[in-house]
């Protein structure tokens, strides 16, 4: 009978022992582990206390500072891990609702202004965890093998550091005007799936021939509005999943070649680049990131070579280029699959230095300086933005390069890692991201006499109309 | 608030079990268990925190009218008075809406619709409380005379915001007077865990799996992946709600009340029928003893009685057409056992009669699973193999793969095997003379293992909806 204590000792000392050590417990502010940082008490107000926000606030801020959190999160990823049958190669498919659900377009991005945070994931079914990406907070030390001689940022701008800029996740479901939601799966569900295989991470891709003949179309106009004198070329990116080495799981995701021959069978007068069969040759290379949905600056780099061809000029051989790397990123992909594989295979960055002069100014209300690669992005969560300092409405580069040329590109945040590769062929390089670009698009090219367009995106784009709804935005501002 | 969350675990319980034994004097014992509940509820309603004491007031003074005016006109007025109050509470709260819109879309009217969500819990505290009211006014209980001790059935939250549908009856010694003893204590304890496991480590689980095969893209879903992801819906809701249910009973047992079982491992039954005596047992037996037998049980009526206590099971769980074609299915189905099947179920092998039973309840499920019904009947098209779905992908082979130990012990979960082989060893070890010491050392270390493991998966969760919260 005495020995019955026992359970009742245990399960009290348990549920008190932990329920004290959490209110001792000192909170952090942020999870090197998890990349993120870790909610706070929240501050009280009326309203979330009669919404009950207050409450589910305080929800998310017990399990967020929950004493040994990182051995709990690490446990339970590792248990996980063990239900399979012996045997599978622990392949999965990680079907993410509200993929990339909150974009660029929420708030326009003030120099200064707290950004709303963007969630991602389904939303109805985190009650306490929501997905609140912290890429504004620097994580201290998360960068610390950083060279010590890189400038921590633009200089003269030290408020430009904290800019609360949104994600940087390129349009493939995002809803960035009230359009018709035509992405949406027949439910009325945004679905988007990730294959998790071989440590990487790689988007599945859904071939919609109706969004295919719309990109074109729209590109048909704009070429068609733009003139003679423009030319305009289209570059279409394949992702990751196209060049993975397994039959079986390739299957799950739809040609993104087939896609691309389509589009640019239907594209007229508009030049189309091979990026394709470059990125082929070299695909067992490190041209994607693992744990992140865009490609590497090497990838970038032989898209690049491609357009060299498109665009009549020699490309720059790589060894011609200075590099630095930035390792232990984990990208956009982790964040969204939390998968153990990957948070034990971080990716490395290598960053290709410009060694032509120039001057980068991106565009809100009025000019604010940057560079072209901004190694102070290496010590915050979106190591991705070295590229470009990430997606801006606007972003103009000049060189001393005074040939004339002068080039407008049209991208996604895949284009951030292929522009710095433009700069020693021309003059002026303008960035335009159209989620955020809020003007005429012909108007930018008829007041800086811009010669060359080039749609830079990756291949999903033409699995949604979303893109060509937002080509159709700009053009009709 | 859900228990499976780490600050009820954590923080709310300790501190709830602590005051409570802190405190020797009954009186005290209850207050105690009435403010942390109000403060259970509010944590998620706030504002519907009001509601619930208001509804509490109005049975409770219901009770007293017919308690003292026993016999009379007087005592059946009160009666359908609090029914309907009852009945208009819910319908407002619940049903307002739904029945605005098919108004609306049946004469193209254009009633507007109030934006209120459902006050968590109100299925099932107003069902709790209207048992009260009849069962006073049946004489099967007396009224009781304290708002305070009234207030403390209703919004106790062991079972207030997902069940078991607690009968005053049940309980009404026990609010006077508990005795708590060690054993009970160790076994409360031992219930309550397994119930946190199956919800955390199970139902969570197979939700997440689930979750590409019910609410990915019904046109590439191959026939194989419509059955996986309705075996694991059929997983998730059971261990869900069962696993809640068991959390309540064992939470009641710690401190001295007992609730009546609401589960009895209805996946191993033989039929509809049986299935639906062994599944939210409470649930059937209020609409048994409150809708079925007065309307003249299997007595007149005897299909009609059945249709609408079905139609009334399936609009229950939800404002919805796909619930109530749920509860039709299943009134339907128990109509032609009763007439005809149960005859040949009883003749074949006892495997036929399990697969029939398990297929009838995962096609209720799909209806059950979508709200919306055409996407329901296209999914049970695909289980079907109807149309131009794939039968098989990688992806369903992937999953198999991926997850078969976890199928398998959700399969075990699902029929008595734990508590088979614990009398096996009951029985082998019976001379042992440290028997009794083994399995109290037994029970804490697997205790502690599944606490802290479901610790682990709330920590590293991104998934933990309380199916039966909608309801």
């Amino acid at each position: 009978m005495k020995s019955k204590y026992i359970n009742l000792i245990v399960f009290f000392t348990c549920l008190v022992g932990i329920g004290i050590l959490n209110i001792f417990a000192e909170d952090r502010a942020v999870s090197e582990y998890e990349n993120r940082t870790l909610e706070q008490f929240p501050e009280f107000s009326a309203q979330d206390l009669f919404s009950g926000e207050f409450f589910k606030k305080i929800d998310i801020y017990f399990s967020d500072q929950f004493v040994w959190r990182d051995s709990f999160v690490r446990i339970s990823s590792e248990v996980k891990d063990l239900k399979g049958l012996p045997g599978s190669d622990g392949a999965t498919v990680i079907v993410q609702g509200g993929f990339n659900d909150a974009e660029e377009h929420g708030s326009p991005p003030e120099i200064g202004a707290s950004g709303e945070e963007p969630f991602n994931g389904p939303v109805e079914t985190i009650p306490s965890e929501p997905d609140i990406e912290p890429w504004l907070t620097p994580v201290p030390e998360a960068g610390a093998e950083n060279k010590p001689e890189m400038t921590p940022g633009p200089t003269g701008l030290p408020t430009l550091e904290p800019t609360p800029e949104p994600t940087h996740v390129p349009v493939q479901k995002s809803e960035p005007t009230p359009t018709p939601a035509e992405e949406k799966d027949d439910n009325g569900r945004k679905v988007g799936k990730i294959l998790i295989y071989n440590n990487s991470a790689m988007q599945l891709f859904k071939a919609n021939t109706e969004a295919e003949a719309c990109y074109a179309d729209t590109l048909n106009k704009f070429k068609e509005k733009a003139g003679e004198n423009i030319k305009v070329y289209s570059l279409l990116a394949p992702t990751s999943i196209e060049f993975i080495d397994n039959e079986k799981y390739k299957s799950l995701s739809d040609s993104q070649k087939d896609a691309i021959d389509r589009v640019n069978e239907m594209l007229d007068g508009v030049v189309t680049v091979d990026a394709y069969s470059k990125l082929r040759e070299h695909k067992d290379e490190y041209i994607y990131f693992r744990t992140d949905h865009h490609w590497t600056a090497l990838g970038a780099y032989y898209a690049y070579a491609g357009f060299a061809e498109a665009a009549g000029f020699e490309a720059v051989p790589l060894e011609r280029y200075e590099t630095e790397t930035i390792e232990d990123y984990l990208g956009s992909l982790y964040d969204m699959t939390s998968s153990s594989t990957l948070r034990k295979h971080p990716d490395t960055i290598t960053v290709y230095k410009p060694f032509v002069d120039n001057e980068y100014h991106v565009w809100y209300e009025g000019p604010v300086k940057l560079k072209v690669i901004d190694m102070s992005h290496a010590a915050q969560k979106n190591k991705y933005r070295v590229f470009i300092s990430g997606d801006r409405p606007l972003g103009i580069i000049k060189t001393d390069v005074q040939n004339g040329r002068k080039i407008l590109v049209i991208k996604d945040s895949y284009g951030n890692a292929m522009v710095p590769f433009l700069l020693p062929h021309y003059e002026e390089i303008y960035v335009v991201d159209p989620r955020q670009y809020g003007k005429n698009i012909f108007k930018l090219i008829q007041d800086n006499d811009i010669g060359e367009v080039v749609f830079l995106n990756y291949a999903l784009i033409v699995g949604d109309k979303n893109f060509a709804g937002l080509i159709e935005k700009v053009m009709n501002q | 608030m859900v228990f499976s969350s780490l600050i009820f675990l954590y923080f709310f319980l300790p501190m709830n079990l602590v005051l409570y034994f802190v405190c020797k004097n009954l009186t005290y014992r209850n207050m105690v268990l009435i403010i942390f509940s109000l403060a259970f509820y509010a944590w998620g309603e706030p504002v519907w925190v009001i509601l619930l004491i208001f509804s509490a007031a109005i049975d409770y003074f219901h009770g007293l009218i017919i308690e003292r005016n026993r016999g009379t006109w007087k005592a059946k007025a009160a009666l359908i008075s609090s029914i309907v109050l009852n009945l208009s509470l819910l319908g407002f709260f619940k049903y307002s809406n739904f029945i605005a819109q098919n108004i609306n879309t049946l004469f193209g009217a254009n009633i507007p619709l109030n934006n209120f969500h459902l006050p968590i819990g109100i299925s099932f505290y107003t069902f709790q409380t209207l048992s009260y009211v009849i069962d006073v006014y049946r004489n099967d209980t007396r009224a009781q005379p304290s708002f305070i001790k009234f207030l403390l059935f209703v919004s106790l939250f062991h079972q207030l915001v997902a069940g078991p549908i607690v009968r005053y009856s049940d309980i009404a010694q026990e609010i006077d007077e508990r005795v708590i003893t060690v054993t009970e204590m160790y076994s409360g304890i031992n219930r309550f865990v397994t119930g946190l496991g199956k919800k955390v480590l199970l139902a969570n689980t197979a939700g997440e799996i689930a979750e590409p095969f019910l609410n990915g893209d019904l046109q590439q879903l191959s026939t194989v992946g419509a059955w996986i992801g309705i075996i694991l819906y059929s997983f998730q809701i059971y261990f869900d709600f069962s696993g809640y249910s068991d959390m309540a009973i064992g939470m009641g047992k710690m401190i001295g009340f007992h609730y009546r079982e609401n589960f009895n491992y209805p996946y191993i039954s033989k039929s509809v029928t049986e299935f639906w005596r062994r599944w939210h047992i409470s649930l059937g037996t209020f609409f048994r003893d409150y809708v079925y037998i007065p309307l003249g049980g299997n007595r007149s009526h005897h299909i009609r009685n059945l249709l609408i206590v079905w139609f009334l099971t399936g609009l229950w769980h939800g404002a919805s057409w796909n619930f109530v074609i749920w509860g039709l299915f299943y009134g339907i189905i128990i109509i032609l056992e009763k007439k005809l099947l149960s005859k040949i179920l009883n003749k074949i092998p006892a495997f036929i009669s399990h697969i029939y039973l398990l297929l009838t309840v995962m096609v209720a499920w799909v209806f059950f699973c979508f709200t919306d019904t055409g996407r329901a009947f296209a999914y049970i098209g695909v289980m079907l193999g109807v149309g131009s779905n794939p039968f098989y992908t990688v992806q369903d082979s992937m999953a198999i793969l991926n997850n078969g130990l976890f199928f398998i012990i959700a399969a075990l979960g699902c029929t008595p095997v734990v508590p088979v082989l614990k009398k096996r060893m009951d029985d082998m070890l019976k001379d042992w003379k440290y028997k009794d010491l083994a399995f109290d050392i037994c029970h804490p270390a697997i205790n502690i293992m599944l606490i802290l493991l479901s610790t682990a998966f709330l920590v590293g969760k991104t998934y933990n909806p309380f199916l039966y919260f909608r309801f």
